[in-house]
């Protein structure tokens, strides 16, 4: 059995962040999924939407659609390499940050690693473009103006099992009902999601469908 | 969700808990109506309080239906890995799904969701190493209001 004393302090330091956190909780009841049918948006895609679906779907044969696989996986590999790079660039230019004491700011080494290991896994497996189409066609329909609330959506990516879609706005308040409300309607379409800070008010969303498809440890996939 | 045996003491919050004295944990009904919570009175929610890895099973689970169960996890010091407060690596619940399928949400301990599990399989998983978190608040649900009474909860640390 564990100590009281350890265990009240324990207690007393998460409760006290969960209280002082109050604001920021939704209201209960409006965190079950309600895994209503959404309606599709009544407009085309936010702009900058991309998908490796989006590639080619209408090649004509296997080798084009082979082609255009190879391209969307070297170019996200291209990206998140380049991503890397910046933040080891913008790392060694900044005066050392000390390390998180209390735990509850990651550190945003750890988010990027864990984010490109994610964006690479993405594209890693030969993409069935059609596969990527349609997981990108059901995420839209879920990517509604009431979903997003005053997020904007940055981009959205797909690949096979794998999609990343990235949101963005004025605040942590405001993402955080956004991240709450597509929390509520990906449903049993897509059963795993894995949300990260990347920026305040910024989230880097990967939803996957199957939970092995989104596990990462940094201290394996780290530099 | 019920405590297995117990012995409450009171927290510096004057808050009553409750030990889990067969496992090593503790569960604690903080009360039906937590502070963050905005429910009606027939609204049925519980918290529990884990510290360290464990399983935890042998509570009423989800039920009734609308039932909400929430745990909260923190990790003691990692020696190996050099952490002096030691991180929540994982959350998995294992239950029969054909009883009742139940879903998971997880969120930092200031209300920021960072993960979910919403399969229709026997367990939900979820790996949270990279989010770097000492405290973790997991709620349970049951999917369009399904009900579960027996599910095993697992924390992990590192």
């Amino acid at each position: 059995m564990k100590t009281s004393t350890s265990l009240a302090a324990a207690v007393a330091a998460g409760l006290a962040g969960m209280i002082l956190g109050h604001a920021l909780w939704p209201a209960v009841g409006s965190k079950i999924p309600t895994h209503a049918a959404p309606s599709p948006p009544a407009d085309a895609r936010p702009v900058g939407v991309r998908s490796a679906a989006d590639t080619d779907l209408r090649a004509p044969n296997s080798l084009s659609d082979q082609n255009a696989a190879t391209i969307t996986r070297l170019r996200a590999e291209l990206q998140s390499r380049e991503q890397l790079l910046g933040a080891l660039a913008a790392r060694e230019d900044s005066p050392p940050t000390p390390p998180a004491s209390s735990g509850m700011e990651p550190p945003l080494d750890a988010i990027q690693i864990a984010c490109r290991t994610l964006d690479v896994r993405m594209f890693e497996v030969p993409v069935d473009a059609r596969q990527a189409e349609a997981l990108q066609t059901s995420l839209k329909q879920i990517l509604t103006a009431e979903t997003l609330g005053s997020s904007k959506l940055q981009s959205l990516e797909c690949g096979s099992v794998i999609c990343k879609l990235e949101l963005r706005a004025e605040s942590e308040a405001d993402v955080n009902a956004s991240v709450e409300n597509l929390s509520g309607q990906l449903g049993k379409n897509f059963p795993t999601a894995a949300y990260y800070r990347t920026a305040s008010g910024e989230r880097a969303i990967y939803v996957g469908t199957a939970a092995a498809d989104l596990g990462v440890d940094p201290d394996q996939e780290g530099p | 969700m019920k405590s297995l045996a117990k012995a409450a003491v009171a927290s510096s919050l004057g808050l009553s808990l409750v030990l889990s004295t067969t496992l090593g944990i503790a569960s604690e009904p903080l009360n039906n109506n937590p502070p963050w919570s905005n429910a009606g009175p027939a609204m049925h929610l519980d918290m529990s309080v884990f510290n360290g890895p464990g399983q935890f099973s042998g509570f009423e689970g989800i039920t009734p239906s609308g039932d909400i169960d929430y745990f909260m996890v923190s990790c003691g010091p990692n020696a190996a890995q050099g952490r002096p407060k030691g991180i929540v690596t994982g959350i998995t619940l294992n239950f029969t799904h054909s009883v009742g399928d139940v879903d998971m949400f997880v969120y930092n301990a200031t209300g920021t969701q960072i993960a979910s599990s919403t399969s229709t399989t026997n367990q939900e998983s979820v790996n949270i190493i990279a989010q770097n978190l000492a405290v973790v608040v997991v709620k349970v649900v049951g999917y369009a209001g399904a009900v579960n009474p027996s599910y095993m909860f697992t924390s992990a640390c590192g």
